[in-house]
């Protein structure tokens, strides 16, 4: 596995301000990463700005933000550093207007004020590094796409009417339930949040899931960068949240009442999403999944489940964004790089541990692992089986459906077919 | 009086402990004070049995967790149902509606201060005064934390035992967190214990003055 270190910096001064670590080995020493900002600062002066480089043994990628804010993003692996470490630390800078405001952040004099002001978003950064290398216990690709990670439950429907009544009990337009980080519904204000928003916001629930209740005043890095929200979290059972943003009122203890009362009658429902842990899709579609298509344990013996997700993680850097449409972006702002005239939908990438198949179908990128042996026309054979079966299929229904119209049409894409697939392996490989 | 173990933390507002419906719930709100850094999140996740930061992170608005806590009261036993509410002192300080919705219905106070702050003790008594208004009639006592930091303690063990005497204010030891659940669970049981009892207590007195 390979190891990730943020280093953030007063752009100014140099002085560090915090330096967060993730996966094997330790933090750069103070020395070096007096070098690291050393390097850039001496570019600047020559009318050079240094973006990002790779050494024997890492790949750096550098980026100021608003003259004040400085992080360096250390990731010790083969990979090339790419346009996704830079959307990486775009996500990590979002974090910390997330808890402490852009001007807070960007103005202060005072460094170590500024230093323990962003501690508290250290959670949220951790979160952000331990996706990154591939360790997190909750394996997720949103940070990769941009997009946030959903659910979609059998009861869909029914959970998207409680949630507006409640939204509308609560004096806030903005709510969504969250499991575990991922969106279970949304009001349509909820989707239209940016999609950094969209991004940050179910993870920072899932990275404090054991209180009861809180009352964070947040800030939205793009659509209210200044002027604080409450963010308003219950916790309904013991993987259900329920979050709304909302003024001054009402409290928290008036929230809380509110969320006791309204959510009670469908407690069962709740209840019963955990079936679709940790797959996100239901067990009767799981059931019909063709063992020969994902791969079983005699197949890939090497390919534990954090490799899978880091296999699938790469594969994804070096094709979606590259070579086929990112699902973040407008279809319009896509001239493909490589091929100006035509638009690529199908892409395999072969290793000597795994082989990944890659198709998009309208706005959904599938990925699928497969097994290095397994011949690529039965690996597109399968897939194709696959496709068909699995929510792949979704977009037309949705479209239909007036409360996920917004959601469709801002590219806001469902990418819970690609954890979903790698859920799945990691479940047949590892029982 | 007795007491049993029961997870809690991992459960919602529309959930409980599986225990018999005839057992009766009582549920009292218990509100976290004192300056920044005294250790206020850190007993709430030491009660609450989650894990707890070596490193002070101020604590952004506020947050509530619960604790179920079964105990016998002479030979009945009932679920109590601790609410502990903690506000980050900055965030107190800087919006106003942080500290009235913590203040609200509260039954019970707990002045935290941290035993290597020798100022922090010293403005002790004032801290308790202003802990509670008279109509609250909550209950209050001092949670005197890092008392385990031996090296760094500001206080002795016969200042802690004079103010109890003066102030007629219990004060409340964790000690320091073990690694072991069921360790961890002797070091925080005397302390819910004696909260259960104590707002037991307050309960029959309200009562009595009814
Ligand atoms: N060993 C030990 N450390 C403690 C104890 N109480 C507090 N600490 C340490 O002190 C730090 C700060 O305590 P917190 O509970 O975060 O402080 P707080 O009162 O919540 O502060 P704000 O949220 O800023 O208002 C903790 O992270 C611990 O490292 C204790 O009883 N024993
Ligand atoms: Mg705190």
């Amino acid at each position: 596995m390979a190891s990730c270190t943020l280093v953030g910096l007063a752009a100014a001064s140099g002085v560090p301000l915090f330096v967060r670590h993730s996966g094997p080995g330790k933090a750069p020493a103070y020395a070096l990463i007096g070098s690291l900002n050393g390097v850039h600062v001496f570019g600047e002066s020559h009318g050079v700005t240094l973006c990002s480089t790779r050494t024997q043994n890492a790949s750096l990628t550098w980026k100021t933000y608003h003259d004040s804010i400085r992080l360096v993003l250390i990731r010790g692996s083969e990979v090339d550093a790419d346009s996704c470490d830079s959307r990486l630390l775009d996500l990590m800078f979002a974090s910390l207007v997330l808890l402490q405001g852009l001007d807070n952040l960007t103005s202060g004099t005072n460094v170590e004020r500024l230093k323990r002001d962003i501690r508290p978003s250290y959670l949220l950064l951790d979160e952000l590094l331990s996706r990154a290398v591939g360790s997190s216990d909750k394996p997720g690709f949103s940070h990769l796409t941009g997009c946030a990670e959903c659910i979609l439950p059998p009861e869909q429907h029914m959970l998207q009417n409680e949630l507006e009544k409640y939204a509308e009990g609560a004096d806030s337009s903005c709510a969504c339930v969250v499991m575990h980080g991922q969106v279970v519904s949304g009001t349509r204000s909820f989707w239209s949040l940016s999609n950094t928003e969209l991004v940050l916001l179910p993870l920072l629930v899932a990275t404090n899931a054991f209180t009861v209740a809180r009352d964070v005043p947040i800030y939205l890095p793009d659509k209210s960068p200044n002027v604080p929200f409450r963010m308003l979290v219950v916790k309904l059972t013991g993987h259900v949240h329920v979050v709304t943003l909302c003024g001054p009122t009402p409290s928290l203890s008036e929230i809380i009442r509110l969320a006791s009362s309204s959510w009670a009658p469908v407690y069962q429902v709740l209840e019963s999403m955990t079936t679709l842990l940790p797959w996100n899709i239901a067990p009767g579609l799981l059931a019909q999944i063709d063992h020969s298509v994902i791969g079983e344990e005699s197949r890939s013996p090497s390919l534990n489940t954090a490799k899978k997700a880091a296999a699938l993680q790469a594969v994804y850097r070096s094709v979606v964004g590259p070579l086929l449409q990112p699902p973040a972006v407008p279809p319009d702002d896509f001239p493909s790089r490589l091929h100006p005239d035509h638009t690529p939908l199908e892409s395999y990438v072969c290793t000597d541990n795994y082989k990944v198949y890659v198709m998009q179908s309208s706005s959904y990128h599938l990925l699928v692992l497969y097994p290095p042996a397994l011949p690529i026309q039965i690996a597109r054979k399968a897939f194709c089986s696959l496709a068909k079966l699995f929510p792949i299929t979704w977009p037309h229904d949705l479209i239909s459906r007036d409360n996920y119209f917004c959601y469709i049409n801002k590219w806001h894409l469902n990418m819970s077919s690609l954890s979903v697939l790698h859920h799945n392996l990691g479940h047949h490989h590892d029982k | 009086m007795s007491c049993l173990e029961v997870k809690s933390s991992s459960t919602g507002v529309l959930e409980k402990p599986n225990l018999p419906p005839s057992v009766p719930n009582v549920t009292y709100k218990i509100f976290l004070c004192g300056k920044t850094a005294s250790g206020k999140t850190w007993t709430m996740n030491r009660l609450t049995g989650q894990e707890v930061a070596g490193q002070h992170v101020e604590t952004v608005g506020v947050q509530c967790s619960n604790v179920f806590w079964p105990m016998k009261i002479g030979n009945r036993l009932i679920l109590f149902r601790l609410e502990l509410w903690d506000a980050g002192e900055a965030s107190t300080r800087q919006y106003t509606h942080v500290l009235p919705v913590c203040r609200e219905g509260v039954d019970a106070v707990l002045v935290c201060c941290s035993a290597s702050d020798r100022e922090g003790w010293l403005d002790l008594p004032r801290a308790v005064a202003e802990a509670t208004q008279p109509a609250d009639r909550a209950a209050v006592a001092v949670v005197l934390t890092r008392w385990d930091q031996f090296s760094k303690r500001e206080v002795t063990e016969a200042e802690v035992e004079a103010f109890e005497a003066s102030r007629g204010v219990p004060v409340v030891r964790l000690g320091a967190a073990a690694s072991d659940p069921a360790q961890e669970m002797a070091h925080t049981a005397p302390t819910l214990n004696f909260l259960c009892r104590r707002l037991w207590q307050r309960d029959q007195e309200l009562l009595a003055i009814k």
